[in-house]
C-alpha cells in the first residue's frame, strides 16, 4: 500500500450546491475526485453519494449511479477515434437513447460552448481550449446530479473560462450539484462559491 | 468561517437509475444485437490490420473445418454405398481339381444354390470373365491361357431372408471338391473398421480446430481489450455496464467468425470441386485415381452434406461472440 493520500476528509455537498475545490499542486484534488467519480475506492472511511456507500457497493451497481455523475478530466479524455459530436453524444449512446432524441440537443450543446463548427473534428485536431470545452459539453449533456471538473478552465482564455462557468452556474440552478477543482483564484473569487481546500491531505472548507 | 463534517456525502437529487432486463444482459444478446445495428459505428476503434491478421487465421480454421467435415461425409456415404453393394452378394469360388469336370462342378453348384432359400439369382462369370479378373495381376497373353483358373458364381442374397451361410458353405465344401464360399464378411469389417477409425480422425481433427480457434478468440480478445484500455475506461467513467462493452467487443468478433466462417465454406467448396475434376483427369497413377474415384464417384456429398457445411460459420460465429464474451466480462471483473 502506497502513501496516505488524503486523511480526515470530511464534507458534505448538499443538493443544488456549488463548491470550489483548491489548494497546492499534489495536495491530493485529483485523488478526491478519482473518490467521487468511483474510479477509485476509499482503502478506509465512508463515501456517501446519492445515500449510498460506495466503497463496498457491488460493482454491478457502479454505472447507475456514475451515470448520474458529470465529469471534466483534467486530461480530457476524449477518444480520438471520434468526432466531437460522437464523444459528446457518448453518455447518451451508452444508455441506448436513440439518436433521433438526442442529435439536436447534442449539436445545440456544441453549439453553445463554441464547438459548433468542429462537430465532425477528431479530437487530434482540435486545440487544447476547444477538447476543453469538448469534454465539458461532454460531462453535463446527461444532465447530471452531480457535476465534478478537474481544472475545467485551465486551457481557456479568461472570457471564455467565464462563460464556461456561467454554463455550470446554469446547470446548478436547475439542481446540479456542482464541484470544480481549480486553482484560478480570480474565477474563485467572482463566483463566490464556498471553497473546500485541500493542503496535504487534509480539508478544510471556507464559506 | 471554518466547518468540520463527520463524513464525505452528496446526497440524492435526481432520478432513479435504469433497469435493465436481466435475461438479455446474461447472454449478452441485447448489447450484441444493438452493437450490431448501430448506425452510429462501433465505440471501438477500427483494428483493420490486427482485425485483417485474425480474420485470416480464422478463416484458415474454417477452411480445414470444412475439409474435414467433407471428408467425414465421404467416408461415410462411400463405405455405406460400398458395403451395402458387397453386402448383398456372396461368390462360390469353384478351383479346377485334378480329374473332375469344371462343368460338373459348376452344375453341382448350381443345384445346391438353387436349392437354398433366401437366394434371389446366381450368376456364373464365363471363363473368360475370371481371366479378365486377373489381367491386372498377372497380364493378358498366352500364361493365363494355360494357368488353371478358378470359376466364380456371383450369388445374389435376399436381404430380408438371407440365407444360412455356415450351412450353406458345409454343403458346398462337403459335395464338391474344391469349392468353397466367400461372403466378403472379412473385408466388409476391415473396411468399416478402416473408416471408423478415419472418422473419429476427422472429428478429432474438427476438435482440434475448436479448440484451437477458441484459443485464438481469446488470446484475439484480451489484445483488443489491452489496446482499447483508455477508451473501456472512459466508457465505464461515463456508465456503461460491463455487458455494453461486451456487445462492442462481441459485435466485431461477430463479424470475424462470419466473414471467416463463409470463407472457409466457399474455399472449401472450391477445393473439393477441384479436387473432384482432378480425379478424373490429371492423377498420375491409377491406384491413386482408383482412391478418389471411390470417393468422388460412389458418393457426393449431397444438398444435406452441403447444407452441414454451414455448421461451420454457425459455429465460428458461437465461438468467437461467446469466447470474447467471457473474457471481457472476466477482464472487466477485475478492474473498479
Amino acid at each position: 500500500m502506497g502513501p496516505e493520500v488524503l486523511r480526515n476528509v470530511s464534507f458534505h455537498l448538499a443538493p443544488g450546491s456549488f463548491h470550489f475545490l483548491t489548494g497546492p499542486s499534489g495536495a491530493g484534488k485529483t485523488s478526491l475526485l478519482q473518490l467521487l467519480f468511483l474510479a477509485q475506492r476509499p482503502t478506509r472511511g465512508l463515501i456517501s453519494i446519492f445515500g449510498q456507500d460506495v466503497a463496498t457497493l457491488p460493482r454491478h451497481e457502479l454505472p447507475a449511479i456514475r451515470r448520474r455523475i458529470g465529469v471534466v478530466f483534467q486530461d480530457f479524455r476524449l477518444l480520438n477515434h471520434m468526432t466531437t459530436y460522437e464523444n459528446v453524444a457518448l453518455p447518451l449512446r451508452i444508455r441506448d437513447a436513440k439518436k433521433a432524441d438526442y442529435e439536436s440537443n447534442v449539436i445545440e450543446l456544441l453549439r453553445w460552448v463554441g464547438l459548433g463548427e468542429r462537430l465532425n473534428a477528431i479530437p487530434e485536431v482540435l486545440s487544447g481550449g476547444e477538447k476543453q470545452r469538448a469534454a465539458i459539453a461532454r460531462a453535463v449533456v446527461g444532465r447530471p446530479a452531480l457535476l465534478l471538473a478537474d481544472e475545467p478552465t485551465g486551457n481557456v482564455d479568461p472570457d471564455l473560462a467565464q462563460r464556461l462557468l456561467r454554463l455550470f452556474v446554469e446547470l446548478n440552478k436547475l439542481g446540479t450539484t456542482i464541484l470544480i477543482a481549480t486553482h484560478d483564484f480570480t474565477l474563485m473569487e467572482k463566483f463566490g462559491a464556498p471553497r473546500l481546500v485541500l493542503e496535504d491531505g487534509e480539508l478544510e472548507i471556507l464559506s | 468561517m471554518k466547518k468540520k463534517f463527520p463524513n464525505t456525502t452528496v446526497e440524492e437529487t435526481a432520478a432513479t437509475a435504469t433497469h435493465y432486463d436481466t435475461f438479455k444482459q446474461s447472454i449478452g444478446l441485447g448489447n450484441l444485437l444493438a452493437a450490431l445495428t448501430q448506425k452510429n459505428g462501433s465505440i471501438l476503434p477500427s483494428q483493420t490490420k490486427s482485425g485483417r491478421s485474425l480474420t485470416i487465421v480464422v478463416s484458415t480454421m474454417c477452411y480445414l473445418a470444412v475439409l474435414a467435415i467433407i471428408a467425414n461425409i465421404l467416408i461415410y456415404k462411400s463405405v455405406e454405398t460400398w458395403t451395402s453393394d458387397v453386402a448383398k452378394q456372396v461368390t462360390v469360388q469353384l478351383k479346377p481339381v485334378d480329374g473332375e469336370s469344371m462343368d460338373e462342378q459348376i452344375k453341382n453348384a448350381r443345384t445346391i444354390l438353387d436349392s437354398t432359400p433366401g437366394i434371389s439369382s446366381t450368376s456364373i462369370l464365363s471363363n473368360e470373365e475370371s481371366l479378365r479378373l486377373l489381367e491386372p495381376w498377372l497380364g493378358g497373353g498366352s500364361l493365363l491361357a494355360d494357368l488353371p483358373v478358378p470359376r466364380l458364381i456371383s450369388v445374389v442374397i435376399d436381404e430380408a431372408n438371407p440365407p444360412d451361410f455356415k450351412s450353406l458353405s458345409q454343403r458346398l465344401t462337403t459335395q464338391i471338391n474344391g469349392a468353397s464360399l466367400d461372403t466378403h464378411r472379412r473385408w466388409q469389417g476391415q473396411i468399416l473398421r478402416t473408416a471408423s477409425a478415419l472418422r473419429l480422425i476427422s472429428l478429432g481433427v474438427l476438435a482440434l480446430i475448436s479448440i484451437t480457434t477458441i484459443a485464438i478468440i481469446i488470446f484475439a480478445t484480451r489484445a483488443a481489450m489491452a489496446s482499447n484500455q483508455e477508451v473501456i475506461s472512459v466508457l465505464h467513467l461515463v456508465g456503461a455496464h460491463d455487458n455494453f462493452v461486451a456487445g462492442e467487443v462481441q459485435s466485431r468478433f461477430f463479424m470475424i467468425g462470419l466473414k471467416s466462417g463463409l470463407f472457409g465454406v466457399v474455399f472449401g467448396m472450391l477445393t473439393y470441386i477441384t479436387l473432384g475434376l482432378l480425379s478424373t483427369s490429371y492423377l498420375g497413377t491409377e491406384t491413386t485415381q482408383s482412391g478418389f474415384h471411390f470417393l468422388y464417384n460412389s458418393s457426393s456429398i449431397g444438398v444435406f452434406g452441403f447444407l452441414g457445411l454451414f455448421t461451420v460459420p454457425i459455429s465460428a460465429v458461437i465461438i468467437c461472440i461467446i469466447s470474447s464474451r467471457i473474457v471481457v466480462l472476466r477482464m472487466l471483473s477485475g478492474v473498479l
